[in-house]
């Protein structure tokens, strides 16, 4: 098997480090998390792209050299060493295979970047799609690893693109210790086809759906910041046309009926406002799109009313609560939304499913998320506020990644 | 350069704006420069200027030209 899968993989493009092959890679075996090359290294890449002047063009590789500064690597570190249970050391598990979605350019990196950390040897196939900033983060990520010293930690990473090709999925599958499908229902079971070894495992995220719930009153109180807070729900719906994971696609009014009414007719113009600066990024298409979706709904009675907006640049049509969740999966992105009143939390659970994601939130207080996840043990993953629907966080789709990715040898002496 | 002079060219190489523009009470999100975006690239410039490691506590505090050198006050950055 070794010596085919070899060859096979001679077929694999390495995008990153530059020149290298895939040669030996799967040979090599895990280290410790946070070894002091590998976070010099990740700091090192996060200084570079912070001050790379194309990078600014991209909000969310802003975003992700941000997120991988040289303090919020200290308090990662810090975090996951606090959370090990007595007697145990963590290791990484040995060579992650991560598979990139398609529809979130920087996930590849928060997904390399992390591995690296957890101490495993890395490979990412990310999308054969050009992409302006899969190729603005590999140039960066090149001129990071082309320095001699971080070669040992460059030895360890290896980022791929090959064309659809069962031979050298099959090989990697078969040789990695842990796989991570991102991209949604379609990308894990056409990976999960390919076996891995037994003592391998999958992290899989298939397709998942969020909402926004907000406080009327609290929406409408005299010293609210509306046009701030209706910035934070256009940033969260907006970037990655309202197609990454945790965009928010239904609004849920929560609060009298009165009251909601009221919140409603005063968010969504303001939306409209702030979703301006994503305007020229719109296609005719997605206007058209969105008309069609609004009227069928209407047709087949999911929508309830359709709000005008003006321009279509924001569209929201009111829906039955009791269709959901099916009818929230009814999602074509680019603002298209739904909107509900909520009379009380009571009422969310049983609109929640499996691939409920995450609740971007205004208004509600987290003592309220607190007493309602414990009394419902809802189908949610995360509740945040407002603004920060799309912020990566090492807790995803329920699971810790950084625990995920490593495993713990038990020292209890001898 | 003092560390007035070095907060000043910081925040306009950063936003691209002129120096003269970096008063006091320039606030986070009143011009178009230091949106969400702009705000997370001087911070990163903030800690590469002065050698410090911002907590996430103070980066969200960091709302003025004012606020910022009072912030860096406490990581020991006279002004």
């Amino acid at each position: 098997m070794l010596t085919t899968a070899h060859s096979v993989l001679d077929a694999v493009a390495v995008i990153s480090p530059a020149g290298a092959s895939m040669a030996g890679v799967t040979a090599l075996k895990a280290t410790v998390p946070f070894d002091p090359q590998v976070k010099a290294m990740v700091t090192a890449f996060s200084r570079r792209l912070a001050q790379d002047i194309p990078a600014r063009a991209f909000a969310e590789i802003v975003a992700l050299a941000h997120w991988l500064r040289p303090r919020a690597i200290q308090d990662l570190e810090s975090t996951f060493r606090a959370g090990l249970p007595p007697g145990t050391l963590a290791l990484g598990r040995g060579m992650a295979l991560h598979f990139a979605p398609g529809n979130v350019d920087t996930i590849f990196l928060y997904s390399a970047m992390l591995s690296v950390l957890a101490g495993n040897v890395t490979v990412v196939r990310v999308s054969s799609r050009a992409s302006p900033q899969i190729e603005l983060l590999t140039r960066v990520l090149n001129a990071v690893l082309a320095d001699p010293a971080f070669s040992a930690v460059a030895a360890r990473i290896r980022i791929v693109r090959y064309a659809h090709d069962a031979a050298i999925t099959a090989a990697l599958s078969d040789a990695c210790d842990l796989r991570v499908i991102w991209g949604g229902d379609a990308s894990v079971q056409q990976i999960r086809a390919f076996p891995l070894s037994p003592r391998a495992r999958d992290l899989p995220f298939p397709d998942r759906w969020s909402l926004s719930v907000i406080d009327a009153g609290a929406l409408t109180a005299p010293d609210v910041d509306l046009s701030a807070v209706a910035r934070a729900f256009a940033n969260d719906a907006y970037w990655f046309g309202q197609m990454a994971c945790s965009s928010p696609r239904l609004v849920l009014w929560h609060g009298d009926a009165a009251q909601a009414q009221a919140a409603a007719s005063i968010f969504w113009p303001e939306v409209q406002r702030q979703a301006q600066s994503f305007a020229a990024g719109m296609q005719a298409v997605q206007f058209m799109d969105k008309l069609v979706a609004q009227c069928s709904a209407a047709i087949n009675g999911t929508a309830q009313h359709i709000r005008p907006t003006g321009s279509n640049l924001v569209s929201v049509a009111g829906m039955d609560p009791l269709r959901l969740p099916e009818s929230a999966l009814l999602h074509i992105g680019g603002g298209l939304f739904w909107e509900a009143h909520l009379p009380d939390l009571n009422a969310l659970s049983p609109l929640l499913d499996r691939r409920s994601q995450t609740i971007s939130s205004f208004g509600m207080g987290t003592q309220a998320w607190c007493d309602w996840v414990q009394q419902e043990a809802p189908w949610i993953d995360r509740i945040v506020p407002l603004g920060q629907a799309l912020q990566f966080d090492t807790v995803w789709d329920g699971q810790d990644l950084l625990r995920d990715f490593t495993r713990l040898v038990a020292v209890r002496g001898g | 350069m003092s560390n007035n002079e070095k907060l000043i060219q910081t925040f306009a190489h950063t936003l691209q704006i002129d120096p003269a523009q970096v008063t006091d009470d320039l606030k986070y999100n009143a011009i178009a420069e230091w949106d969400s975006v702009g705000h997370m690239s001087l911070v990163a410039a903030l800690e590469e200027t002065f050698g410090i490691l911002l907590d996430t506590d103070d980066i969200i505090e960091l709302s003025s030209v004012a606020q910022a050198r009072a912030i860096l006050a406490k990581y020991d950055v006279s002004f």
